[in-house]
Order: structure tokens, then sequence, then C-alpha cells
């Protein structure tokens, strides 16, 4: 793809435009890390390249202004020659080719815009520059660093470069999901089969001059595939919202389980008339995202949770990190009692006991009437037994124990 | 003449089909692997590829200096 320069790429100075004796022209340098603007704008100004370089990067922190007129100023300014006096024309007047690859790249750029929310804290209050176009720009630079750095960059141009780039990011992101969806649909055999392939043609390219580039997609598929095999993440248990409000006890399902691949969970069970005696053993099982499972505050709950690799915020406790797990109140017999027996493989686990606290608040424990410590004493408070109620529940959470442990059971066979 | 072979494709060969296999076990129900076994595995992996790549440069380099000293 070399179109450059269908039209003369450099232009003689002017009489007296000579960068000694005219007037300063702004020009793109040839000492450059990207597309020599920070260095053009150094000499314009007289100062150190790399103080246009860091505030460049600051902009970053305002909304991102400073990137957008970096983009504009490498296609619009012109650029040193390699002579001295020479000036090559702006990018952007070299050929027509670059002119509607620049527009292409400038619609996807304001088409990220609005494509991708992406908002990690504390970058939310960055502008809007914190969202797609960040993203954007950020693949568009490691695009071109990757494809300057194995020497193609010099035959396609630096915009030409970026495309390619991305193209191959795009490329490789594509084959990422799908060994993804692969592995977390039940179908990792095949894809743990293409890496195995892959592996055998590395060998055999070995003796025959070598084949690097299978390298990449190997490692596309086998992290997925080893994130998959290392999470047990299953799309098979669904993927969305899923909200559970039982009014009573009879409305948990019979297998006393809620479970959920991908997506939030909420398990909301603080409209159940809980009354002494009850017991409840209840599984809630995420694979990837959120489950929040919400109790009245003088509920007694037994818990069992663990997090592959997330984080669990239980009535005030907090864990987080790999194969994290709470358990509190073992051994208590209170009732009403619930056992709840939670899993998520990835992300997070709340357990919220309080009677108003909303249960899609990400920080429920910040509020001055449910502090932290107020709901830690309360799980624990909550289970300490009253002996009149000690012998009536006995029956009852036998026979609840036993039910969820054939639910597991049979669960477990499939 | 001995033909080459290319170490960096050599290892990263080997050490894509042990993975592989270690993945099919697990994906196919043989073996459990854990969140830190497979952590380890796939360093391992992307480890021994970058010490292979390392090694095959500084023996790529090795021969180009070794091809430009004059003949005695």
């Amino acid at each position: 793809m070399s179109d450059q320069n269908p039209t003369p790429e450099t232009q003689p100075i002017e009489p007296g435009g000579s960068e000694q004796d005219g007037p300063k022209r702004l020009l793109r340098s040839r000492d450059r890390m990207l597309a020599g603007v920070a260095g053009g704008i150094g000499n314009y100004f007289s100062i150190d390249a790399n103080i246009v370089r860091i505030a460049f990067a600051l902009s970053i922190m305002f909304g991102g202004l400073g990137v957008v007129a970096y983009v504009a100023l490498a296609l619009f300014v012109p650029e040193e020659g390699d002579q001295p006096g020479e000036i090559k024309p702006p990018v952007i007047q070299r050929s027509r080719a670059l002119g509607i690859a620049a527009g292409v790249a400038a619609a996807l750029f304001v088409l990220s815009w609005g494509l991708a929310d992406f908002d990690p804290w504390p970058f939310d209050r960055g502008g809007w520059f914190f969202g797609g176009p960040l993203l954007f720009l950020l693949l568009a630079v490691g695009a071109y660093l990757v494809v300057r750095g194995t020497g193609r960059g010099r035959d396609l141009g630096w915009l030409g470069a970026v495309l390619f780039g991305l193209a191959v990011f795009v490329g490789l992101g594509i084959a990422f999901a799908v060994a993804f969806w692969a592995g977390a649909t039940g179908h990792g055999v095949i894809v743990a089969s293409l890496l195995i392939g892959i592996g055998v043609m590395l060998v055999i390219a070995a003796f025959n001059g070598g084949a690097r580039w299978l390298i990449a997609p190997a490692l596309v598929l086998a992290v997925p595939l080893a994130f998959v095999a290392a999470t047990d993440v299953s799309f098979g248990d669904g993927v969305g919202e899923r909200q559970y409000r039982p009014a009573t006890i009879d409305a948990i399902p019979d297998d006393r389980t809620y479970e959920l691949g991908i997506g939030h969970l909420v398990v909301d069970l603080r409209n159940i008339d809980w009354q002494s005696g009850d017991v409840v053993a209840l599984d809630v099982d995420l694979g990837m995202g959120q489950a929040a499972v919400a109790v009245p505050e003088d509920l007694c709950v037994v818990t069992n949770i663990s997090a592959s690799m997330g984080a669990i915020n239980a009535a005030g406790d907090h864990a987080a990190g790999f194969d994290t797990s709470h358990q509190i109140n073992h051994g208590a017999d209170a009732t009403p009692r619930l056992e709840l027996d939670g899993e998520v493989q990835i992300g997070e686990f709340r357990l919220i006991n309080d009677d108003d606290a909303d249960i899609d608040d990400p920080h429920p424990w910040d509020d001055d009437d449910l502090t932290e410590s107020d709901a830690r004493a309360a799980l624990e408070e909550a289970c300490v037994a009253d002996p009149a109620d000690g012998e009536a529940e006995e029956d009852g959470a036998d026979t609840q124990r036993e039910r969820a442990g054939n639910a597991r059971r049979d669960r477990e066979r499939r | 003449m001995r033909r080459s072979v290319d170490v960096e494709s050599l290892a990263a060969g080997i050490a894509v089909i042990a993975v592989g296999t270690i993945m099919l076990l697990d994906q196919s129900g043989s073996i459990e692997l854990t969140a830190t076994l497979v952590g380890a595995l796939n360093a391992a992996m992307i480890g021994v590829i970058l010490l292979a790549g390392g090694l095959g440069r500084d023996r790529d380099t090795g021969a180009d200096e070794e091809e430009d000293r004059p003949e005695r």
C-alpha cells in the first residue's frame, strides 16, 4: 500500500522563507517519538520537546483534547524534509488514499465515542475522552508501535501502520472472544485440539525456517481457554440480568438453587415472612459478574461463600483476591435461619443484611444508618439462639439440608 | 550443510502442545485444573517462549558476528 506521493513530496523554500531567514513555520520535526508534533512545537517555541510531550500526556487527564489536537496537527502540519530547507506537505495532502484513511479513522474515533461505555473509576470524572476514544487511541498507538517494531511501518506509512495494526488487533481480539465463548459453552475440547494442532505446526515449521507468527494465535487460544479452565465459567447457565424476589419460602426453587453463567444475579429474600423454625439451605452460584443476596436484618445467616477471582462483600466483611472465602455463624442453630452457600468464579458476591438498603447500591455500608460494623454485629446477633426455638426446628432443618444435598449431588452428576 | 532449526518456533511448539494437552484433559473431564495451576502453566509457557526467543536471538547475533569476522 505504498501510496505515498503522487504529488511532489517536497517543495522548495520560497525566497526568504527558510527557517533561518523568514518567519518561523510550524513543522513536524524529524526528531520524533510518534509523528514529530511535539518536536515541531518544541522547535517552534524553542523549548525542550519533552516538555511538550509531557504536556500532551497530561492533557489526557483533562478530557483528552490534547490528543485530538496532536492527531489533527499530525495530519495537517507540514513536515521537515530530508534535506535542510525542504518541507514535505501535510500528510493529508499527500494522497487521496491517505486522506480517505484519515477520514475513516476520524469516523471510527467519533463512533467509538458512543460505542463503548468505558468508565473505570476514578477516570469517570475525566471527561468524555475516558470512553471509547481513549481505548481506540491506545489501541491505535499500540498498533503503530507494534507494526513499526516489525519493520513494516516504513513501507506502510504511519497511518497505514496504525490501520494495519488495528486490523491485526481486531482479528486477534475476535479470535480471543471466540475461544473464550467456545470454552465457556462446553466446546473447550475443540479449542484445546486447535491449540495442539498449532503446536504441531510450530514444531514442524521449526525445521523449515520457523513460523513465529503462529505463536500469537496460539496464545490467543491458550489464554482464554486457560481462563475458562481456571474459573469454570459457563455460559450454559445463562447470560444477563436475573432478579429473584420470592414472597414465600415455597417460591424458592425446589432445588434451592439460583444460578447464572454471566451477568448480574439478584436474590432478594426480604419479602419472605420468616417464621421461627424456618431453615432454608440455599445455593447461589454465579460464573462471572455480580451476585447480590439481600436478607432481613434479623435473619440468622450461616455463610459459606467463595470467590475464585474477585471480591466478597458480606454484611460489612470484605475479602478480595484469588480463592477467597467467607464463613460466618457456622454451628449456629437459631431460627429462622438461612444457610447460604454462595459461589462466584469471577466477580463479586455481596450479602446485604438490611431491611431498607438498596440492593443495587454499590456501597450500601457507606450509609450512616448501616455501617460495616453495624452490619457485621447484626449478622452475628441474629444467630444468637433462642432456647425456646431449639427443638421445634430440628426436623425441618434436617429435611431442608437433605433436599439441598440431593440437589447438589444431582448437579454434580450432570 | 546442516539444516538450521528455529529454536523459538520449536520451543513454542513443544510448550503449546504441552499446554494444549493439559487443557484437553481438563476440558474432557479427565483432570481438574485449579486457578493457581493454570496460571503457573500459562506463565511457564510464555516464559519458555520468551526464553527461547532470547536465546535464539543471541545465537543469531553470534552467527552474524562470526560471519563478519575476517578469515585468518
